[in-house]
């Protein structure tokens, strides 16, 4: 069975990679958008991208467009993978009924 | 670290919720552009038969070719980032379309005041139909264009063309700018 993946689980991370693995193959969010969908704040959302980005599961893109700036997240082939085995674990500990380490 | 079942089932739970969430969003952003092209030239067709009553249906078919031309440009360019979205909501536009005259051959003669409330509410039931699928704005849109089509269609006389640019042509501007603040 997939074991439990502390980078994703913790809750606002899990949110992030749960909005980002229904973008298709080449899609991006944009910063703003994602921190909407998410309901978190800049530096919140900053700080698990962060972590995120250290693990291979997301990858940030910086760009202008026109004179402002744009900030656009998309997950890695990995973070899909990891993101997967996640939910395959969460499942299998709910279809077992019993409590995994 | 331990994880009960509780706890992945509240999980799993968030996932959904977030995975709704976001596919809502990406439609209503993907839709807006289309929603507004449709608009301009709904509402342009309908002040054009007002001006011109004589003119009967032939505007239509050239505002009919401009519009499902520029939404498949606006689909096309989408498409480079996710080719299925695009060709779904192209196929919902034809699929209408194809449908709206196998109606009107069944229904045939129409009036043109019938012909100007039959594609809105034909359009509007695509809309309510992908709104039960997709997000509830195209629901809300689809009913409250619905109703102000009917209530123009019987209690509107002689301004009933620029009613329907109003409500039709009005209404689809302002759920594409909605749509582009949701998305």
């Amino acid at each position: 069975m997939s074991g439990l993946n502390d980078v994703i689980h913790q809750a606002m991370r899990l949110k992030i990679m749960a909005a980002l693995n229904v973008l298709g193959p080449d899609s991006a969010l944009e910063f703003t958008r994602l921190k909407t969908l998410v309901a978190a704040t800049d530096g919140n959302l900053g700080a698990h991208l962060d972590t995120l980005e250290k693990a291979g599961y997301v990858a940030i893109e910086k760009r202008f467009v026109g004179k402002k700036p744009q900030t656009r997240i998309k997950p890695t082939p990995s973070g899909r993978r990891a993101f997967a085995e996640h939910v395959a674990y969460l499942r299998e500990i709910l279809d077992g009924g019993g409590v995994r380490a | 670290m331990t994880i009960d079942p509780n706890e992945a089932a509240a999980s799993l739970s968030d996932i959904a919720s977030i995975e709704r969430r976001t596919r809502e969003t990406l439609v209503y952003a993907r839709s807006s552009a289309s929603l507004i092209l449709w608009g301009l030239l709904v509402g342009a067709g309908y002040v054009i038969s007002f001006v011109k009553p004589g003119l009967h249906y032939a505007h239509w078919i050239a505002i009919a070719v401009a519009g499902f031309t520029g939404s498949f440009i606006i689909h096309r360019r989408r498409s480079k980032r996710d080719s299925r979205m695009g060709e779904l909501l192209l196929s919902t536009e034809l699929v209408l379309l194809a449908f709206g005259f196998v109606f009107l051959m069944l229904f045939w003669p129409v009036t043109p005041r019938q012909m100007g409330a039959f594609w809105p509410i034909l359009v509007m039931l695509g809309f309510v139909i992908a709104g039960i699928w997709l997000g509830r704005f195209f629901i809300y849109c689809g009913i409250a264009v619905t109703a102000l089509t009917l209530a123009g269609y019987f209690w509107v006389d002689s301004w009933y063309a620029l009613w329907m640019a109003a409500v039709n042509g009005g209404g689809l501007i302002a759920g594409g700018l909605w749509l582009r603040r949701l998305g």
